[in-house]
């Protein structure tokens, strides 16, 4: 059986070429799982006075109703829960981790809460920055050169840039690890700052550094107040270990045999909010501890394959050393990555078997 | 055909798991005891048994990948597995000296620093990658940065001696202006077998730790004793190391079961809470079991009746902490099953990965973290002036200070200034040794230091070379930078070990991650008129400048030892090196040259700052020195000073005398510059005839100039013990046959003539 580890992507990957997956044509609602999560969905939407997620997706254009948290949360985890239901059973799931808010998809997918409860804590969790607003913000800027290749100047470059922004007396945060990318976050100053004192690089299509909009200072102290609400507002949730390991944005694994329900609590509503999200440690550990024969990056979309292809070429897994060895791996009959969000990649992931 | 011993031990643990019968699995037990005579709970105690399996399918994974040609190392930790309970009770940042049996220790231990890859790291490390994180594919051993356990590659216990060293200097910065790599309150620890236990060092270890706790100095040191009763193939007498541990002077004795979770556990608790909280050493004596012989080579079989392989077999303590585990309902067989697979699946998909890793492929790459040089660092720190203030407080008043006068003074004086303002430059440094305190050392060297820098920094030890160079080693390890004093060179070879394989194999085995720079001070070589014997003439430093890594500085004039002495305590400071300090005791009061009175041996002190170039030595030239060139060192330049000067007034030889200095590096380019210069070399070396400098040099001459090859010859050091009496200096160079030598050279006689 082949063994695959399972990565939920967090805010930023519903985007526009993702509107209308939920529909019955598109990639989750074509799913046989996703009537029913689609519909349990919008049930909980509407009980709660927001919009459903079927409505938000089947919109003509998409816009920033999509981008604002609440709204954001609830379609990004459903497409996940939808795709990790999709995978074939004929594939042994190693391992789930998640990036920042994928940390939530994460739990559900790995049996910590059900479908409900753990779009309720997404849910809530978004919920919470439209009710405090946003608070700062978050800058993305790449410590690789266009190549992929981690450049120490970079490197040194954005540290320098933390403690300038930091020496003036502003409050400015490593926020989440990424892998060739690191976003970095702060009070609204601070971001300022960074914008201005980090070097402009391209990589690909993009130019960098830049603020990641709709976004507060995510998994920085500044989240003090949004963690301490959702650790009020998601006391009841029935919290369980995990029935496939789950690793965290610490590299930390909790493991279904030990985990401990309150430590799921205490971490989910308190670290992972208020300390910076390493999700290339996550991968890192999810490779070299659960060596799985590949990686499938759950929905929506497949932005997040970017970070993780960078992550493998540092790790040098499976041989890949460079961008080049990676685009070409993937193009190859056995990729090390599968996207949910491309639909040939889904396909094989669905049919599992030998095709993997 | 044999019987492959690791799938009949394998075998045993599947088939225990598929026949157990009963118990059922209850949520709470996560949460409770084990039983009733434990503080163990069920959720840690089904965590301690997952980091057993991961250890023991790491064993059966090493012995696969050797069978494949994959992988390099067996030695393995099956049958150990119970001291999985110190990775949990032991913090990440306590100090911790591993033996090679430890798989299950780490494994637990990673737990405590999410982003650990315990799996991955073991098997990188035995198919040494050069990706390995530990030693970067140098040797299979257990250790981590980030887990604070440095790599021991020791087989014999030799770490026994650092980690009562670094016990010593954990509570030892009190009044000390430094920070300490480790918290305040951590423990250290070290691990060992049963065998290893009776070998000197060991000895020396706990007699060490005694002695400290036994004057109520703090020592938070655990010792633990992984009994398993056997040494490769020889017994350890029934209960000899109970007999031998329990009574121990001044080191709590403790004792546990490690084939049970639980008791082992107990034991560990107690054992290492005393340690923190009353600061004093204990000996945990884990008894347990050795499983699939000593290494994958060792076949039991041929000391070892196949009955009794197969009740050792039974005592597996996989097959205990199984049984715990189920009967308190903790989980079901079925689950545990599953667990034991699924570790074995990982493992197995892991091993796939790291075989493909890179290796080491030259030599360049393998001894890059073996001797550091950042020479701008070195001569920035070298140069940084002492602190005004302290340095008043180690010379008393402004007009103690050395430059307040210009009166030239001999090497133990000016070795002691220089140990003043070293001290008052180096908030870190500790000066220790046989006599170096109050007494102040046999030749006076550190008179007065004690007094002004404090006990805390300036102390007595014990009579044991291995426990100063030890101390001096884990000191190092958190963060102190020691210059211990070997009293006589003589004394330095029965703890030789203690920086050939133990200090200077560190940065090489650890990659760099860590480095125990030191400054070893000894007092060398003959020429004591007669007086003291072999013991107390020796000037075998050979021994030295085999060790890989190692600088080994020789000065002989007053002004160069403080210059030098200055520039090693920057080049352990930035480099992390290991310096031996070889101090010439027959030069300590010497003042005068030539005649008597003529006080041209003496020196002026070299103002704070001033520093000698690493690795560089010194020319002095004798009326432009055209004629002849004699490479020395030590005794050897003040001889050959004297002879230089009789051989161009009595026979108008010019000589340059070249004083190498540094013994280790050689200075190779100026040796092979100045041999150019007169195409005539002596080599003069009170070292041994076999295997001395007087052999490297050449060697360096014959490798570099070949076709060029100067006249050469050596005056050396006879192949002999020095004897008592007048007699010493018949087989030592003296000034008439460095002279008589010479002329030869000069008339074409003697050694490779014909320039």
């Amino acid at each position: 059986m082949k063994r695959v580890a399972l990565v939920c992507p967090g805010r930023g990957t519903y985007t526009r070429s993702e509107l209308g997956i939920f529909s019955s044509s598109g990639l989750v609602g074509g799913a046989p799982a996703a009537p029913d999560y689609i519909q349990r969905a919008d049930r909980w939407r509407a009980s709660i006075g927001r919009t459903p997620v079927s409505e938000l997706d089947s919109k003509e254009r998409f816009s920033s109703v999509h981008l604002q948290g609440e709204n954001a949360a609830a379609l990004i985890f459903t497409a996940g829960a939808v795709d990790a239901r999709s995978v074939s059973e004929d594939l042994e799931v190693v391992c789930v981790c998640g990036n920042s808010m994928g940390w939530y998809t994460a739990l559900h997918v790995a049996g910590v809460l059900g479908f409900d409860d753990g779009l309720r804590l997404a849910d809530t969790m978004g919920g919470l920055q439209a009710e405090e607003g946003v608070v700062g913000g978050q800058v993305i800027v790449p410590v690789v050169d266009s190549r992929w290749r981690r450049d120490p100047a970079l490197v040194s470059a954005v540290d320098d840039a933390l403690a300038e922004v930091s020496a003036r007396g502003h409050r400015a945060f490593g926020s989440i690890e990424l892998g060739g990318y690191r976003v970095l976050a702060g009070d609204d100053e601070a971001v300022r700052l960074l914008l201005e004192l980090l070097p402009s690089q391209r990589v690909g299509e993009r130019e960098y550094p830049f603020q990641l909009l709709g976004h507060s200072a995510f998994h920085t102290p500044l989240m003090e107040r949004t963690s301490q609400k959702g650790q009020g507002a998601l006391a009841d949730l029935p919290w369980r270990a995990p029935k496939v390991s789950l690793v965290d944005g610490r590299g930390h694994v909790f493991r279904p045999l030990t985990a401990s329900p309150r430590e799921l609590f205490a971490y989910t509503l308190g670290h992972q909010v208020t300390a910076t999200y390493e999700f290339s440690v996550s991968v890192r550990v999810a490779l070299r501890e659960f060596a799985p024969d590949a990686l499938v990056l759950l929905g929506p979309g497949d932005t997040l394959g970017g970070a993780i292809g960078m992550t493998l070429v540092e790790e040098g897994w499976s041989g890949i050393r460079s961008k080049e060895e990676f685009a070409e791996r993937q193009s190859s009959d056995a990729p090390v990555l599968y996207a949910m969000g491309r639909a040939e990649q889904r396909q094989v992931v669905v049919a599992g078997g030998a095709d993997l | 055909m044999a019987v492959d011993r690791s799938a009949v031990v394998d075998q045993t643990v599947t088939d225990l798991l598929e026949a157990w019968e009963g118990g059922a699995v209850d949520a709470a037990a996560l949460e409770r005891t084990v039983h009733g005579e434990t503080s163990l709970i069920g959720r840690v105690a089904l965590e301690l048994l997952e980091s057993q399996f991961v250890a023991r399918h790491l064993d059966l994974e090493a012995r696969a990948l050797k069978r494949r040609d994959e992988g390099y190392y067996t030695i393995g930790s099956c049958g150990h597995e119970g001291n999985v309970v110190l990775g949990r009770l032991l913090r990440a940042s306590d100090p911790t000296f591993l033996h090679y049996r430890s798989g299950a220790l780490m494994a637990e231990r990673a737990r405590h620093v999410p982003g650990s890859t315990p799996i991955f790291d073991v098997l990188l490390s035995l198919v040494a990658s050069s990706e390995d994180p530990v030693s970067g594919g140098r040797h299979k051993v257990f250790g981590s940065r980030r887990l604070w356990v440095p790599p021991q590659t020791s087989t014999i216990a030799s770490h026994l001696p650092k980690a009562v060293g670094c016990a010593f200097a954990v509570d030892r910065r009190e009044g000390m202006d430094m920070p300490l790599e480790v918290p305040e309150d951590s423990v250290v620890a070290c691990t060992f077998g049963d065998a290893s236990v009776n070998h000197a060092v060991a000895q020396g270890a706990f007699n060490a730790a005694s002695w400290t706790a036994f004057q109520n100095l703090p020592l938070p040191l655990l010792f633990v004793c992984e009994d398993n009763h056997v040494g490769i193939s020889v017994r350890t007498p029934e209960n000899w190391i109970f007999h031998r541990f329990r009574e121990h002077p001044s080191i709590a004795y403790f004792h546990g079961d490690g084939l049970d979770l639980a008791s082992a556990w107990n034991a560990a608790y107690a054992a290492t809470e005393y340690v923190r909280t009353r600061r004093r050493p204990a000996f945990l004596h884990l008894e347990v079991v050795r499983l699939l012989g000593h290494a994958g080579s060792d076949v039991e079989t041929e000391y070892r009746l196949r009955e009794e392989i197969e009740a050792n077999e039974r005592l597996d303590p996989l097959l205990r902490s199984i049984g715990l585990v189920l009967s308190a309902g903790v989980a079901s067989p079925a689950e545990l099953r599953g667990l034991y697979e699924e570790v074995r699946r990982r493992v197995q998909a892991a091993a796939r990965e790291v075989v493909c890793r890179p290796r080491l492929t030259s030599a360049a790459q393998v001894m890059a973290p073996l001797a550091p040089h950042d020479a701008d660092a070195v001569a920035v720190e070298a140069s940084r002036p002492p602190d005004h203030a302290e340095r008043l407080k180690l010379f008393g008043s402004e007009a103690g200070l050395p430059e307040a006068s210009d009166r030239p003074r001999h090497l133990a004086i000016q070795l002691n200034r220089a140990l003043r303002d070293a001290l008052a430059a180096h908030p870190e440094m500790l000066l220790f040794g046989e006599d170096v305190g109050r007494k102040g050392g046999v030749y006076h060297v550190t008179t007065g230091l004690t007094e002004k820098a404090g006990v805390n920094r300036v102390f007595n030890t014990l009579l044991d070379e291995t426990t100063i160079l030890g101390l001096a080693i884990g000191a190092a390890h958190v963060g102190f930078l020691p210059v211990p004093e070997i009293q006589y060179l003589a004394y330095y070879h029965n703890a030789e070990d203690q920086l050939r394989g133990e200090a200077c194999s560190l940065q090489f085995f650890s990659n760099d991650q860590f480095r125990n720079p030191m400054v070893v001070r000894i007092a060398s070589y003959g020429y004591q008129r007669g007086f003291g014997g072999h013991f107390h003439n020796d000037s075998s430093v050979a021994v030295l400048r085999d060790l890989p890594g190692i600088v080994l500085a020789s000065p002989a004039r007053p002004d160069d030892a403080v210059r030098m002495l200055r520039t090693c305590l920057a080049k352990a400071k930035v480099d992390g090196t290991v310096v031996c300090f070889l101090e010439p005791i027959a030069l300590y009061m010497t003042k005068d040259l030539h005649e008597p009175g003529d006080g041209s041996w003496a020196t002026t002190y070299p103002p704070p700052g001033d520093f000698a170039e690493f690795g560089k030595g010194r020319v002095d030239e004798i009326e432009g020195g055209t004629d002849l060139t004699i490479v020395t060192y030590a005794n050897g330049v003040y001889l050959s000073s004297r002879a230089a000067r009789t051989l161009w007034q009595e026979h108008g030889v010019r000589a340059r005398v070249v004083d190498l200095l540094w013994l280790a590096p050689l200075d190779e380019d100026l040796i092979v510059e100045q041999a150019r210069a007169t195409g005539r070399v002596l080599v003069v070396d009170e070292g041994r005839r076999t295997a001395g400098v007087n052999e490297a040099v050449c060697t360096v001459l014959a490798r570099r100039l070949h076709q060029d090859m100067p006249s050469l010859d050596a005056v050396c050091g006879e192949d002999t013990y020095i004897p008592l009496g007048p007699a010493a200096n018949e087989v030592l160079p003296t000034e008439q046959r460095i002279v008589e030598a010479s002329l030869a050279l000069m008339a074409g006689r003697g050694g490779r003539s014909g320039a």
